[in-house]
């Protein structure tokens, strides 16, 4: 297999869970649907030449870094925003509780979960960064602890630590019920 | 107990697994994924087709160096010796020798006519 058809296969298999993890960090079809192009244009150009094992945590710390450089950005605008409106800081709490109560997914893709599926959504969604992302690149992507430390740019025990506490609030908030 | 938490949480972690695999993905934004990794794809393949600088200069390098090695090999091309000032000054001294020799020489003939006389 060539690098081309290796690179379209490692492609294809992640960038459906690529494009919901990016989602549930920005809340806004569009936006991940960029940051997930961003991210695998810039495998391609600078990181297709290395060997296919390093490209898993290489593209989630380039997909991370895209989400940390779009919430940044929206971070500004909204600064740049307030300055007009005064209300900087009611607004980005009107936000985070849109998000928190799960208004925030747009009605076409909600249409696409079943109730669990929601419930778990919304859960998610309201994990701190760090726990959704090392949960995510753990138990869904499957990466190991130190293939998440490299794609969060972070230790080995701040994965175990992110982790253990993602599992167990999850487990909190979706209840024993579920699903 | 904390081995059956752990259970538990192993088990938790699969239902998530599962229901976020579950979970579909719009038709929409299936196609535009396919798309974007088409043109990841087109890049990264573009670019290993890209014949990089040293290996296509590799050939005219290692041409030159031969050439040059040949030249070397064979020595410095046979140019008439240049004479250096010293050699110039030198040879300037032996032809004043030489005068003055001719000049003794012609006294001496004048002197043997002289004498002759």
């Amino acid at each position: 297999m060539n690098d081309a058809a290796a690179l379209n296969q490692f492609l294809a298999g992640v960038e459906r869970r690529a494009f919901r993890m990016a989602r549930f960090s920005v809340h806004d079809t569009d936006e991940a649907l960029d940051i997930v192009q961003d991210a695998m244009l810039m495998l391609a150009r600078r990181y297709a030449q290395r060997p296919a094992a390093e490209w898993p945590p290489l593209f989630f710390r380039i997909l991370r870094n895209r989400i940390t450089d779009f919430h940044r950005r929206r971070s500004v605008r909204a600064g740049i925003f307030s300055l007009f409106r005064g209300a900087a800081s009611d607004g980005g709490a009107a936000l985070e509780e849109t998000i928190a109560d799960g208004q925030g997914v747009e009605p076409e893709y909600r249409a696409q979960l079943d109730g669990a599926t929601q419930q778990l959504e919304r859960a998610l969604q309201a994990l701190p960064a760090r726990q959704r992302e090392a949960f995510l690149l753990r138990a869904w992507e499957g990466l190991d602890v130190a293939e998440t430390a490299r794609a969060m740019q972070c230790s080995a025990g701040s994965v175990k630590t992110h982790y253990f506490r993602a599992v167990h609030s999850l487990r909190e908030s979706l209840g024993d019920d579920w699903p | 107990m904390k081995t059956d938490d752990h259970r538990d949480d192993i088990a938790f972690t699969e239902r998530v697994r599962s229901a976020l695999d579950a979970a579909g993905v719009p038709d929409d934004v299936v196609d535009r994924l396919g798309a974007a990794r088409r043109q990841a794809v087109a890049i990264a393949d573009a670019r290993a087709r890209i014949v990089p600088l040293p290996s296509r200069w590799l050939p005219m390098g290692a041409m030159a160096a031969t050439v040059l090695a040949a030249v070397l090999l064979r020595g410095p091309p046979n140019i008439p010796a240049v004479p250096f000032d010293d050699d110039l000054q030198l040879a300037a001294v032996d032809d004043l020798d030489l005068l003055e020799n001719l000049e003794f020489a012609a006294w001496m003939v004048e002197s043997d006519a002289g004498d002759a006389i």
